[in-house]
């Protein structure tokens, strides 16, 4: 199938009804909790992934991605009119976006983060379309041997971008990896770490550990800080952005769009590096640079580009070479495994519906949200002053029943307990969480071409740095340790991150 | 006594080699089998090891170079929000969803000083109430409603 057919084909998919819905659900519920200081995407996905068991999975993967994209619209929402950003990809618009709310210019700036969205989203699905199946492509032709290499580096550039220690990074890879390895081995059969508890015999479930670890410690999290009490402090009335701002706009909007996408793709990367990139680069584009963190229009419209045109790209690393490069992508990767697909470059060819039909929806949910967004504006402002404590019970209570219904098992209530406890503690000790959930959800694959790439071998492991693409592949991986190791960039790293945050 | 420089990573060191000890030893009788003919245990030892020598390097550095102190834990919200999911966890089968989440959420209200109890209360019932229409009418999941006894064995 070209790739031209393959589009159409997943835009005739995306645009039947029922998937139209779920696409609709998606971008509404991730609209509702961007706004929503407190509630990302992750917690949210944790939350949904047992309701996706119900759904085909083409629809359960439309929405899940609407509720990843439309989180960064709903996040520019708050952000602009409340200076609060609803999502961390959203920080950044909270510098120029409520300044110019402060200046009774909400409504423009609201309209101009919704368009500049917009267009990020086309273009982030074009580039896509693009991009994805010579990627695929490529990974086809990969052996044990590169797929081992190719995960390796997955793992190591997500911590990257992470903030934090490296080694303690990699401790929540070797962590997650190990609680991957739970059960049942599948080549000998020999039970592994399952304590002689039954329910443990098929290994550590997803869903309560993602849910326990994003969603659980997230609201404990939330709750030892008093709720800041925000009220409305802006007014807006007309929402049209003058020609002028258009003018200015563009540029920033389709320079934000290629970072956002380019940022997007790498591993660690996604919405809001993207959106601080995206803004530094503006910063010192713009011909208006002094105008910024007062109100400038191009600081609003880049990074609200750059986001949303980061968390689309985010999904071509998943769909192409099945390697999720954050907790959002690895929520996704653990959703398609609940339908038995498998992620990775035969996705395309084996299950070119789902492939097509996901990215096509992408732009479809993209022009819904705009629809929607703009003229509901008032309902998410009135959302907003709904307190988290009405909130984190009905949290708590959808997680509860939502691992219970996985397998009818009070056992994985239990664990939901346990990976909720595990992720405070993670978050009280500052280890960061996504490496242990992209460790986990490798882990099995991870281990099988280890064992097949050694059987190969002879167990001589000279094999990862005999073969050309898997030297290379080992080889940036080792790069990227390197300058995380070395001072003087740790230094820089650590002060682009006060900056950001 | 070392004094304690960075109590964070110390305590974060301890936590990496104490979760790879745990596997090393309960792994113990796992074959390891060979390089080419790779028993069970062969990745999860090699990968445990991986994670002592990690955990080591944090707790050396802690002991080494200065850094921020401990956040002190709320006990209030970890132990009022782990209850109320514990309580979820032992009631259901017994009580039904309708109890469990009524006792969940009020329960839950304890985690922070600014909830409302007559709020809670109306919460309660408005999430068992939602809870059974989605979750036992809507998607007809086999989930049980009412106590042991009303209706049920």
């Amino acid at each position: 199938m070209s790739t031209i057919d393959g589009f159409l084909h997943g835009l005739a998919l995306a645009a039947q009804p029922m998937n139209l819905l779920y696409c609709l659900v998606g971008a509404l519920v991730g609209t509702l909790i961007g706004v929503l200081p407190g509630v990302g995407p992750v917690a949210t996905i944790a939350m949904l992934l047992p309701i996706t068991f119900y759904l085909e999975p083409l629809q359960a993967l439309i929405m899940l991605a609407g509720i990843f994209y439309g989180a960064q619209y709903g996040g520019s929402t708050t952000a602009i009119l409340v200076n609060l950003p609803g999502e961390n990809s959203s920080v950044v618009t909270c510098l120029d976006g409520y300044q110019m709310a402060r200046k009774g210019r909400a409504g423009p700036a609201l309209a101009i983060a919704a368009l500049a969205s917009l267009f990020a989203g086309i273009f982030a699905t074009v580039f896509i379309v693009l991009l994805a199946p010579p990627l695929a492509k490529i990974a086809l032709a990969f052996g044990a041997t590169e797929y081992f290499s190719l995960m390796v580096l997955g793992l190591i550039a997500a911590i990257v971008l992470a903030s934090g220690s490296v080694l303690k990074a990699l401790g929540m890879i070797t962590l997650g990896l190990l609680l991957s390895m739970v059960g049942t081995d599948v080549n000998s059969g020999a039970m592994r770490f399952s304590l002689g508890i039954p329910e443990l015999v098929d290994g550590i479930n997803f869903v309560p550990l993602a849910m326990g670890i994003f969603a659980v410690a997230e609201v404990i999290r939330n709750l030892e800080s008093p709720e800041p009490r925000e009220t409305l402090k802006t007014k807006f009335s007309d929402l049209w952005p003058t020609r002028e701002d258009f003018r200015r706009s563009w540029k920033p909007a389709l320079r934000g769009s290629v970072l956002g996408s380019v940022l997007g793709l790498l591993p660690g990367g996604g919405a809001m590096l993207s959106s601080f990139a995206a803004y530094s680069l503006e910063k010192r584009l713009s011909p208006n640079g002094h105008e910024f963190g007062q109100g400038a229009i191009e600081g609003v419209a880049a990074p609200e580009a750059a986001n949303n045109a980061g968390a689309q790209t985010s999904f071509v690393p998943l769909l192409t070479l099945g390697i999720p490069g954050n907790a959002v992508i690895a929520l996704m990767a653990g959703a398609m495994m609940i339908h038995g697909v498998q992620p990775g470059p035969q996705v395309m060819t084996s299950n070119p519906g789902l492939f097509w039909g996901v990215i096509a929806s992408m732009i479809i949910g993209n022009f819904m949200l705009v629809v929607i967004n703009l003229p509901m504006l008032p309902v998410w402002v009135k959302l907003l002053s709904i307190p988290y404590r009405l909130f984190y019970p009905a949290i708590l209570i959808f997680c509860c029943i939502g691992v219970y219904t996985l397998n009818n098992a009070v056992f994985d209530v239990v664990m939901l307990l346990v990976f909720g406890l595990m992720g405070y503690v993670l978050l009280k000790w500052r280890f960061e969480p996504a490496p242990l959930l992209l460790a986990f959800v490798l882990g099995p694959l991870m281990e099988e071409n280890f064992r097949r790439a050694m059987m190969l071998s002879f167990g001589d492991p000279r094999i990862f740095i005999q073969r050309p693409i898997s030297a290379t592949l080992l080889g940036v991986a080792a790069l990227l340790i390197a300058i995380m190791v070395l001072p003087a960039l740790r230094r820089r790293r650590r002060e682009t991150f006060v900056e950001a945050g | 006594m070392l004094p304690m420089r960075n109590p964070a990573e110390i305590v974060s060191g301890l936590f990496l080699i104490g979760t790879a000890l745990l596997f090393l030893w309960i792994g113990r009788a796992l074959p390891a089998g060979s390089v080419t003919q790779m028993g069970p245990g062969y990745t999860p030892n090699l990968l445990a090891v991986i994670q002592l020598v990690l955990g080591l390097a944090v707790l050396a550095i802690g002991v080494v170079r200065d850094g921020e102190p401990l956040e002190p834990w709320r006990w209030r919200p970890v132990v009022t929000i782990l209850a109320a999911v514990a309580f979820f966890a032992v009631s259901l089968e017994y009580i039904g969803l309708v109890g469990a989440v009524v006792g969940t959420v009020i329960l839950s209200g304890f985690a922070t000083p600014q909830s409302r109890h007559v709020q809670n209360v109306l919460l309660a019932g408005a999430l068992a109430l939602f809870t059974v229409l989605v979750f036992v009418k809507g998607l007809s999941l086999q989930i049980p409603v009412w106590p042991l006894g009303w209706g049920r064995e």
